[in-house]
């Protein structure tokens, strides 16, 4: 009842693999499922309707082949091997996963290719498949296909091995790419330090990881490491594609936040609480009380900055780290960051008036840069860098 | 851009095979090109090793090539898309590399041509998109493909159109292929030879199939009317994602995919139908409509046979007006209002807002694009001549009312111009509205009134693993509050007017501009700016009182008032339109009220209130939770009509009051209706009640009922545990008991939970925005308020 609910077509949920089987094109017989775990899961019936899909005309063979149809989703990667050994000249076959009709496959589709081309080689090699089918029976080939499962499903990573060959298969999630880091963005992981496995990332991934702290940003921790900074940005977009960390940004007591319409839920769901609680607590011992960590929240509006607030609420008096605390709020939605942008408007005087200013070159703002970019750009703080432009009669603020 | 199609097809099959008879675009790319494509591939100096297995032949990946498909046959396509009996009417979806096929296959009876009787025949008409179109995407064109489906099987019955239409595309391939065997009979050997091996499956297809069809196509394109149907079906989705369309100039096709719709006016806004309906159920009576277009064209574009609600709805449109105000004026009900809306926004012709009203606070949208060359930048000055779009947004940088904003920005031209321009900046999704929200400072943080601690899915696992007592956290200390000075309540009532100041002429300003019928018309549209709205009261709150001259045009409302006392509902939720008829009846009357006069109302408002909480409680079954949890208690029975009555007379005095000075300004809003409700149902109680259908989130009625209900203090505060009755006593204001009633009242309906915002609180409880902002002033130790953004408005902003 409740997954019916929660697993709809279109959640964009994963979902398990319900069944693997390999179909062949029998020379005499057609299309046929030759092996498949676990047995009777797509019916005779079912296959026939499907089975020009599975074993499909040539110009798509090589292709990842989706099909959607009576509440499964189809996956398979149909091959073709040609040679005089085989009846009719040529092997057709193609390994099939079988998914719910709500689940997303996407991530699936590069494991049924490598899959699919690890046993072509075996084919080639040692006609292994084929082999199986004449013999009807396919024992090994049903164990390899119940492991892939059954490994896939509970570890998402399988290594399989044949005789001497191996192969590993993992699944890897697929998303969109992530938007290029900028040197003012703080990286900061998304759960547990200790469970990140060091071993599996590059050199100059684990020479920065110990300065990924939540507080230091991408050109601090180039500084800090000694490491090009064009390098921390692209290890840290890496480390954001797969979700190991994310970009919040930068804690300054200058910055304005403001409540989200989630703030809300901290006063309902009390796991939120007590990891709110621990979180911004400054010492472990002492823990600070969920009122006044909502009231801090709830004072975060346009046009009050974090040190407003601190001077208003003296946070240290209720135990709580505000820096902590404006993390943890970033990291679960309930504020958002108000950036300030300068905006250069064009008049036409502008030139004669700002000629006198310090810097030589008069730079222009097209609304594309917030101010903590600057700040990093410029080295200043940004308290100096808002005086320099309030000067500046041209230059607007926008706060959004 | 994903959301475009890259390709129809029109594909049948029959006892004789099966065919594609129509595609658009047909012209693939030519041969040269994809020739190139394959060699730059490579690295002409790489050793090109055959002998890896793995790999070569290199597999196809793409099958999108410069925004058009490529790579398939169309006999190959025919095959696919030609489904088995058994698939039949149910969603067809195939994905092929980086396209996805959407399909509805239709079976239907068929006649052929020399005998009568009928065959079935199968056709597909298929579109092909992006793969990484979302699911919702998905469903929209599945959804117009079963369209396209149904209408060509009306047709076919009604006057066999299809095999009509289908004999002429048969018979234009047929005469082609007939050419082209002549012409390339050369060719042929070359492309079988192609076809058969692995290797070149991927470009075998451009070479000589693709040149016959792309003449055929073009004379099917000629000929055939459903072929130009099917044309303008795919033009129409890539350019505006609305498909107006006459299939045999019989059968109209409707569609819109809601994902390209709002790409129109908001480059880059991706609504989904999932989104739309999340914020229709969050559709609350104050909410209002924001037209995206002109609705002089829009009344324009809508079909002849369209529902006379809608027209009426937009012919009434104002973005002043809460949806309340519309269905009163439109004479609908709620539900239908809220549908309408719904179907609007789906349309992509109108958005939600909280409507305009000079108290909204609004700050810039956090997706806003300020960039200085932004074509918006051109737009806006195009619209308003002498403003400059960053200018004015760098006016939203402190989050203050539109009043302030209009007293003291660059941007002024009068209000009427400020609301025009905020009305755009909305449509354009660059400004969002804060709200405040109020949460009571309980210390049962995280717990449901019995006692259970609750946990959202996100952090149930959380708490699985925690060991921490969380319990011992929940003992409240309150900071010793601040001594406020007691003062009489009749005067904080001016005290509070400074901050929302009563006399600013911008409470004059016409917002009128926004009006869309009539724009030239001077006094019309003032009349329509005063018209009935909560929005209007909810920033004119302690004015309502106060001052009341109003200029007027009466007879408007009498029409409108003759014509609602034929079915004056003798129920409350009528009474935006009762309120109107006092209106006509007072309006001569109506002079200036001066301020002494606001004083003794309140005062005697006050006195009233104190007397009536001391000498009555009125039995539960009038109380506001009776109403909600049943709705058949509107079809009350006599007796209890015969109560409200008592009750009505009871409280009068006070709504007498109100009535006479309010009822002849024109803007009365809608909770002053509600007001003014207790007297209408006064005079029309003896009709037979009637059951209104109104959803459950409207809870107008309840908001009626606050007057009528003055229960006891005790009683009252039975809503607070000890602990916060106790927080409560430390507080000086909860002294006052007219103040600790009103905030009993409002935590016991749980307005104090942070779901609701204060507009919201104003409009059901009938308070006035001064009242609220003294009674959270005053309590300030235990209320903590929050600003942010309305949920279900924010739903229709771009994804931040």
């Amino acid at each position: 009842m409740d997954g019916k609910v929660k697993y709809y077509e279109g959640c964009g949920q994963e979902g398990p693999i319900r069944c693997i089987f390999l179909c062949e094109f029998h020379p005499t017989a057609g299309p046929k499922i030759t092996c498949q775990v676990p047995e009777n899961y797509i019916s005779k019936d079912i296959f026939d309707t499907v089975s020009h899909y599975i074993i499909p005309k040539v110009q798509l063979q090589r292709c990842t082949l989706t099909v959607t149809l009576l509440g499964s989703k189809i996956l398979g990667f149909p091959v073709r091997i040609d040679n005089k050994k085989y009846a009719r000249n040529a092997y057709y076959f193609n390994l099939c996963f079988v998914c719910d009709a709500w689940a997303r496959t996407v991530h699936l589709e590069p494991l049924v290719k490598k899959l699919t081309e690890y046993l072509l080689s075996m084919e080639l090699e040692t006609e292994w498949l084929s082999k199986q089918s004449i013999s009807g029976e396919a024992k090994a080939l049903g164990g390899l296909m119940r492991q892939v499962m059954q490994d896939i499903n509970s570890r998402r990573m399988c290594t399989l091995t044949v005789g001497t060959t191996t192969t590993h298969l993992t699944v890897v999630r697929v998303n969109s790419d992530p938007t290029p880091v900028k040197d003012h963005q703080v990286p900061v992981f998304l759960y547990s330090r200790h469970s990140f496995v060091a071993d599996q990332w590059d050199l100059t991934t684990n020479q920065i990881l110990p300065y990924i702290d939540g507080f230091n940003h991408v050109s601090k921790i180039a500084a800090l490491t000694d490491v090009e900074i064009s390098l921390v940005r692209a290890c840290v977009q890496n480390l954001v594609y797969y979700g190991v960390v994310t970009l919040v940004p930068i804690f300054q007591y200058c910055a304005v936040y403001s409540a989200t319409p989630k703030l809300r839920q901290l006063t309902r769901c009390a796991g939120l609480q007590r990891q709110c609680v621990e979180f911004c607590a400054r010492t472990p011992r002492q823990l600070p009380k969920v009122s006044d960590i909502f009231r801090m929240y709830a004072g975060m509006s346009y046009g009050s900055t974090i040190r407003d607030l601190c001077r208003r609420m003296k946070p240290q008096e209720l135990a709580i780290n505000e820096r902590k605390l404006v993390l943890f709020g970033v990291l679960e939605g309930l504020i958002r960051r108000v950036y300030k942008f300068p905006i250069t408007l064009h008049n036409d005087d502008s030139a004669s008036i700002i000629s006198d200013h310090s810097q030589p070159l008069v730079r222009t703002y097209n609304g594309l840069v917030c101010l903590d970019e600057l700040c990093c750009q410029s080295g200043l703080s940004a308290l100096q860098i808002e005086e320099q432009l309030e000067r500046d009669s041209n230059v607007i603020f926008i706060v959004k | 851009m994903e959301v475009n199609p890259l390709n129809i097809f029109f594909v049948k099959s029959d006892s004789k095979g099966d065919r594609l008879l129509f595609r658009y675009p047909y012209t693939t790319e030519n041969k040269d090109e994809s020739k190139q494509k394959k060699y730059g591939r490579h690295n002409p100096y790489a050793i090109n090793s055959t002998e890896d297995l793995l790999q070569n032949p290199q597999s196809q990946t793409s099958n999108i090539c410069k925004g058009q498909l490529s790579g398939f046959t169309d006999e190959m396509l025919s095959t696919l898309f030609a489904v088995k009996a058994e698939l039949c009417n149910r969603k067809f979806e195939l994905k092929v590399n980086d396209v996805r096929f959407v399909g509805h296959p239709t079976l239907l009876p068929y006649r052929t041509n020399k005998d009568d009787t009928a065959t079935m025949i199968l056709i597909n008409i298929v579109f092909a998109l992006q793969a990484s179109a979302s699911h919702s995407v998905v469903k929209c064109y599945y959804d117009l493909s079963k369209r396209l489906g149904k209408a060509l099987r009306h047709e076919e019955k009604r006057c066999s159109y299809l095999t009509e239409e289908m004999k002429i595309m048969l018979a234009a391939h047929d005469e082609v292929s007939v050419l082209d065997s002549e012409m390339k009979s050369d060719n042929d050997e070359d492309e079988d030879n192609l076809r058969h091996s692995v290797s070149s499956a991927t470009y075998s297809s451009e070479n000589g199939a693709d040149n016959t069809p792309k003449s055929a196509f073009h004379l099917i394109l000629q000929r055939s009317s459903l072929a130009r149907s099917m044309k303008s079906v795919f033009e129409e989705l890539s350019s505006t994602g609305i498909v107006q369309c006459r299939i045999n100039k019989w059968v109209l096709l409707s569609f819109c995919l809601p994902h390209k719709a709002h790409q129109i006016h908001n480059r880059g806004l991706i609504i989904e139908p999932e989104t739309i309906d999340k914020c229709l159920q969050k559709l609350r009576p104050y909410h209002g409509i924001l037209l995206m277009v002109n609705p002089n064209e829009l009344l324009g574009s809508i079909p002849l046979d369209s529902s006379s609600a809608l027209l009426r709805l937009i012919k009434l449109y104002s973005p002043l007006k809460s949806l309340q105000t519309l269905a009163i004026e439109a004479d609908l009900t709620l539900k239908q209002v809220s549908q309408l809306t719904g179907h609007l926004v789906y349309w992509a012709k109108a958005t939600v807002i909280y409507p305009l009203c000079e108290s909204n606070v609004y700050v810039v949208a956090p997706g806003a694009n300020v960039h200085i060359h932004s074509p918006l930048v051109e737009e806006f000055a195009k619209e308003f001549p002498t403003l400059c779009l960053l200018q004015m947004l760098s006016e939203f940088s402190l989050p203050a009312p539109l009043w302030y904003v209009s007293r003291n920005g660059s941007g002024g031209g009068g209000g009427g111009r400020l609301a025009r321009c905020v009305a755009w900046l909305l449509r354009r999704r660059l400004l969002l509205q804060l709200h405040t929200y109020v949460q009571f400072n309980s210390p049962h943080w995280g717990r449901d009134p019995e006692g259970k601690e609750y946990y959202c899915e996100k952090h149930d696992i959380f708490n699985q693993s925690c060991s921490v007592s969380f319990s011992s956290l929940n003992q409240m200390q309150l900071n010793v509050p601040e001594p406020v000075e007691p003062r009489e309540t009749i005067n904080t009532f001016p005290d509070s007017d400074e901050d929302y100041p009563t006399e600013n002429n911008l409470n004059q300003t016409d917002f009128s501009h926004t009006k869309p019928i009539v724009i030239e018309s001077e006094h019309i549209k003032y009349d329509k700016f005063r018209e009935t709205d909560s929005a209007n009261h909810s920033f004119d709150d302690g004015i309502d009182v106060v001052d009341g001259i109003k200029p007027t045009n009466g007879c408007d409302y009498e029409t409108k008032a003759d014509k609602v006392q034929k079915k004056i509902q003798g129920n409350s939720v009528d009474s935006g339109i009762s309120s109107n008829m006092n209106g006509t009846n007072n309006h001569n009357g109506n002079g200036e009220i001066i301020e002494n006069g606001h004083t003794d109302i309140v005062k005697t408002e006050l006195s009233i209130d104190k007397t009536d909480s001391d000498k009555k409680s009125l039995p539960s079954r009038l109380s506001d939770i009776s109403l909600k949890d049943s709705e058949t208690t509107l079809n009350k029975d006599t007796s209890s009509d015969e109560d409200k009555f008592e009750s009505d007379q009871d409280i009068s005095p006070r709504i007498k009051m109100n009535g006479m000075m309010n009822g002849g300004e024109k803007k009365n809003g809608v909770s002053l209706n509600l007001k003014l409700q207790s007297e209408m149902s006064m005079d029309f109680s003896f009709q037979p009640p009637t059951v209104w259908n109104v959803p459950a989130s409207c809870d107008v009625i309840d908001a009626c009922r606050i007057p009528n209900e003055p229960p006891t203090t005790e009683s009252l505060l039975d809503t607070f545990t000890a602990e916060e009755r106790a927080a409560l006593a430390t507080v000086p204001a909860s002294k006052n008991t007219d103040d600790l009633l009103l905030l009993a009242q409002l935590h016991k309906k749980g307005y104090f939970r942070g779901e609701q915002h204060l507009e919201e609180i104003m409009f059901m409880e009938n308070v006035s925005r001064s009242q609220l902002m003294q009674l959270l002033d005053k309590f300030k130790d235990v209320l903590i308020t929050f600003e942010t953004e309305d949920p279900a408005v924010a739903m229709l902003y771009p994804y931040q």
